[in-house]
């Protein structure tokens, strides 16, 4: 009876409240938990295409269809337009940014000071002191080069004001040289910085660091081996370039997503070829060296064609995991490792969640990282994860073959027990100097073999490609993927009811061949991606 | 209606208390019997004080507070909620091809800089090097840019609309710039579903499957508001072209633009 009564009064109030609200028409529409076909379509398009669809579109949806039509969408899952978002949405896993990354050497770079007739001459001031013998100041740059009776180019005194002061150097003149980045065009170089020659007189290799203390080496034929301007950046772009290459071919012609890890295409440039053939010798903390290709394959495409060309790698390539984006952005092996572990199997290797037990003061420092207490979780995880790049150098993005580089090299480890100098490839790629007794087991190895037990040596000569297929076969990749997938469509993190349609999509995604599409597909003609709150 | 809910659930939740409703009779409808009276007392209790407590039905699922009234101790269960996708802002990318494909290919530019590209990391993009996840609220500083991104565009509309033919403008698709509220209301009205269409993707008009530009009144309160936009402007301008790029910015700025 009370409850009849409740009910008859609230009836009477909601409906005279319904009555009285001022503005109703103007108040927000409640959401509908389903989407319309035009709120569908409007979605699907930006999602898939990350367009709005045109009026036509609508107009088409509303007069001759019931829903979006399923051809619809599968010319949008074939789109370049998808490609586009798709590569897009691959850059938030592989955070392929180069910005951070020197590469090549400041000492290269070309500087330009106007001459008295109002044209530019080039030269490097960072490598006036050996040429001249004083800081910074160009050549004579009104006067063209003078040769003496054995070819020689020689010198003059002129005086230079600088902040106040007037100092004299030994300056020369300047010769007209066509550069790479501009071929058609032809430029005043001062004469020292314009030699030709990759090896100087006195034998000073002219394509790396070492030449830059050699008043012989000069920039070489069309100044290849150095840089000015925007071309000093272009390398980086052309490597993050690649990357999204890589990842659209995948996309595109529909191969099964796996191959995005285990590829072995990559993309070259005009500007990279370039610098992979006449700069890779110049290096500022990162190397790409050794080149983990044969040079031979680079196509013979001038500076100046920014076209990309395909091209084919070596077996032990591993898609976009080695290729020198990603390592030059990760640049040591654990964080490549826990890059992928969490971008592509959802599980970065994390401490327990109630937190680090308290550690003994007095205990003595473990040096082993798997065994360390306080570094044990994440490092028992990380560090034979780790051991899947132990070829492929840190800091750089070169590959050190078993051939070059075995396991262990007796010179390594003689200089590295007797306090011999030791090579630059023992002192970089080799456990050379024992910190602690423990340690000391390791003198001679390749630095990737240090603290493996010997289950997990056999990581660092398969390479990332093992560590690929073994999340494929334990379904931990196909269920990352289809997670990550379904968030970024649902633009929210799934919760643990949800985890049964997560597997049920990795299911299917594996019974397509792995074919992103497909995910995708099944992601946004299903219920949920409909229901919108 | 989202508040005439509220309000129901409210008034319902009001009604219900006011009547000493309980969770027992609503579930059982079963009278409660009562027992011989043993009387409690609650010290500490800042309501209750040392009043006598009738000790009914008391279980673990309920309980008596006093003579009159009976709550339950357990919560109620939670209404499972059908999974669903969240609604979202659209990302600068997403945004940026919408505003060209909705204006027929104008973009916010300044001395030929594409200014969502400029205020990328302003706007929350992120790149990967220093800032490594999007920010897709539509934040202040979101709405601010968007504002004045809609004010350029819809100022670049008018100004390309002038010069188009009637055939290929966007704005003034079917009322031409010297159309008023007071000579050609259908025209506006007619316009005004169009332009909701193209900018909102109909998405403003629920369930409106038969809607087209013939037949605007189908549209109803919704479009109302637009109306009542369109007139305002009209009269405080003077001036149907200032209207209509009110109208464009406003649509721009409206949820249903860079929502999804």
């Amino acid at each position: 009876m009370r409850i009849l009564f409740a009910a008859t009064l609230l009836a009477t109030l909601v409906g005279s409240s319904e009555a009285s609200v001022p503005n109703e028409a103007l108040m927000c529409r409640p959401d509908e938990p389903r989407m319309d076909k035009f709120a569908y379509l409007r979605a699907l398009s930006l999602d898939i295409r990350g367009d709005v669809p045109t009026y036509e579109e609508y107009a088409e949806l509303a007069k001759n269809y019931s829903d979006v039509p399923d051809a619809w969408i599968e010319n949008w899952l074939s789109s370049e337009a998808f490609v586009e978002r798709a590569v897009r949405a691959h850059r938030s896993l592989v955070w392929n940014n180069l910005e951070a990354v020197r590469l090549g050497n400041y000492r290269q770079n070309f500087r330009r000071i106007r001459a008295s007739d109002n044209s530019f001459v080039y030269y490097r001031d960072r490598q006036a002191a050996v040429y001249r013998h004083v800081n910074r100041p160009p050549c004579d740059v009104d006067r063209p080069v003078e040769y003496d009776s054995a070819g020689r180019i020689t010198t003059w005194a002129k005086d230079f004001v600088r902040n106040g002061e007037t100092y004299t150097a030994q300056v020369e003149g300047y010769v007209m040289v066509s550069p790479y980045w501009a071929p058609n065009t032809s430029i005043r170089v001062c004469a020292f910085d314009a030699q030709l020659g990759d090896v100087s007189a006195s034998g000073s290799d002219c394509r790396t660091n070492g030449g830059f203390n050699d008043a012989g080496c000069g920039c070489g034929e069309n100044l290849n081996l150095c840089r000015y301007g925007s071309n000093v950046y272009s390398e980086r772009a052309s490597l993050e370039r690649d990357v999204e290459l890589r990842i659209a071919d995948v996309i595109r012609n529909n191969r099964p997503y796996t191959e995005m890890f285990t590829s072995r295409k990559a993309y070259v440039n005009g500007p990279l070829v370039h610098f992979l053939k006449y700069h890779i010798g110049f290096t500022s903390g990162t190397s790409l060296e050794p080149l983990p290709f044969d040079e031979a394959n680079l196509p013979d495409i001038p500076f100046t064609d920014y076209n990309y060309y395909q091209i084919d790698l070596p077996a032990e390539h591993a898609g976009i995991l080695t290729s020198p984006s990603f390592l030059l952005r990760f640049q040591t092996n654990r964080a490549r490792a826990n890059r992928f572990f969490d971008a592509f199997m959802c599980s970065p290797p994390s401490p327990p969640s109630g937190g680090l037990p308290a550690q003994d003061p007095n205990a003595r420092i473990e040096p082993d990282l798997q065994l360390r207490d306080g570094c044990k979780y994440c490092h028992a995880l990380l560090e034979p994860a780790a051991a899947h790049w132990g070829r492929w150098t840190e800091r750089g993005s070169g590959f050190l073959s078993a051939d070059q580089f075995p396991p262990t090299r007796a010179d390594c480890e003689e200089c590295g027990r007797t306090g011999q100098a030791c090579s630059q490839e023992c002192r970089l790629h080799y456990v050379t100097q024992a910190f602690t007794p423990e340690e000391d087991q390791y003198i001679g190895m390749l630095n990737a073999y240090q603290w493996m037990k010997p289950s997990h040596q056999r990581n660092v000569e398969l390479g990332p490609k093992f560590l690929v297929l073994t999340s494929i076969v334990d379904a931990r990749f196909p269920d990352c993927t289809a997670k990550r997938a379904l968030e970024s469509l649902l633009g929210r993190e799934t919760n643990t009811a949800e985890q049964q349609w997560i597997k049920d999509l990795s299911k299917d995604f594996l019974n397509s061949g792995y074919r992103y599409r497909d995910l995708v597909k099944a992601i946004v003609t299903s219920d949920i991606y409909r229901r919108i709150r | 209606m989202k508040m005439p809910r509220i309000v129901a659930s409210s008034l319902l939740s009001l009604a219900l208390v006011s009547f000493g409703c309980d969770s027992a009779e609503q579930t059982s409808n079963q009278p409660v019997e009562p027992k011989s009276p043993t009387v409690l007392e609650v010290d500490g209790d800042p309501f209750l004080g040392k009043k006598p407590i009738e000790q009914g039905a008391l279980n673990e699922t309920t309980a008596h507070h006093n003579a009159f009234s009976q709550v339950s101790l357990m919560p109620k269960p939670p209404v499972e909620e059908a999974p669903y996708r969240n609604r979202r802002r659209m990302d600068l990318d997403q945004l940026n091809a919408s505003l060209k494909t909705v204006s027929d290919g104008l973009e916010w530019a300044i001395n030929g800089q594409n200014q969502f590209e400029v205020l990328a990391s302003t706007l929350g993009k992120p790149d990967f090097n220093t800032i490594t996840s999007e920010d897709l609220d539509p934040s202040a500083m979101f709405l601010k840019f968007l504002n004045d991104a809609s004010r350029d565009i819809c100022f670049q509309m008018v100004e390309r609309d002038l010069q188009r033919t009637t055939s290929t403008r966007v704005l003034f698709k079917h009322a031409t710039p010297e159309m008023t509220m007071v000579n050609n209301a259908n025209a506006i009205e007619i316009n005004l579903v169009y332009l909701l269409k193209r900018f909102h993707g109909m998405s403003s008009v629920a369930s409106c499957d038969d809607c087209d530009e013939d037949t605007p009144n189908a549209l109803g309160a919704e479009l109302q508001q637009w109306v009542w936009l369109y007139q305002a402007a009209e009269h405080v301008s003077s001036s149907p072209v200032d209207a209509w790029r009110t109208v464009c910015v406003a649509l721009i700025n409206h949820p249903d633009f860079y929502m999804y």
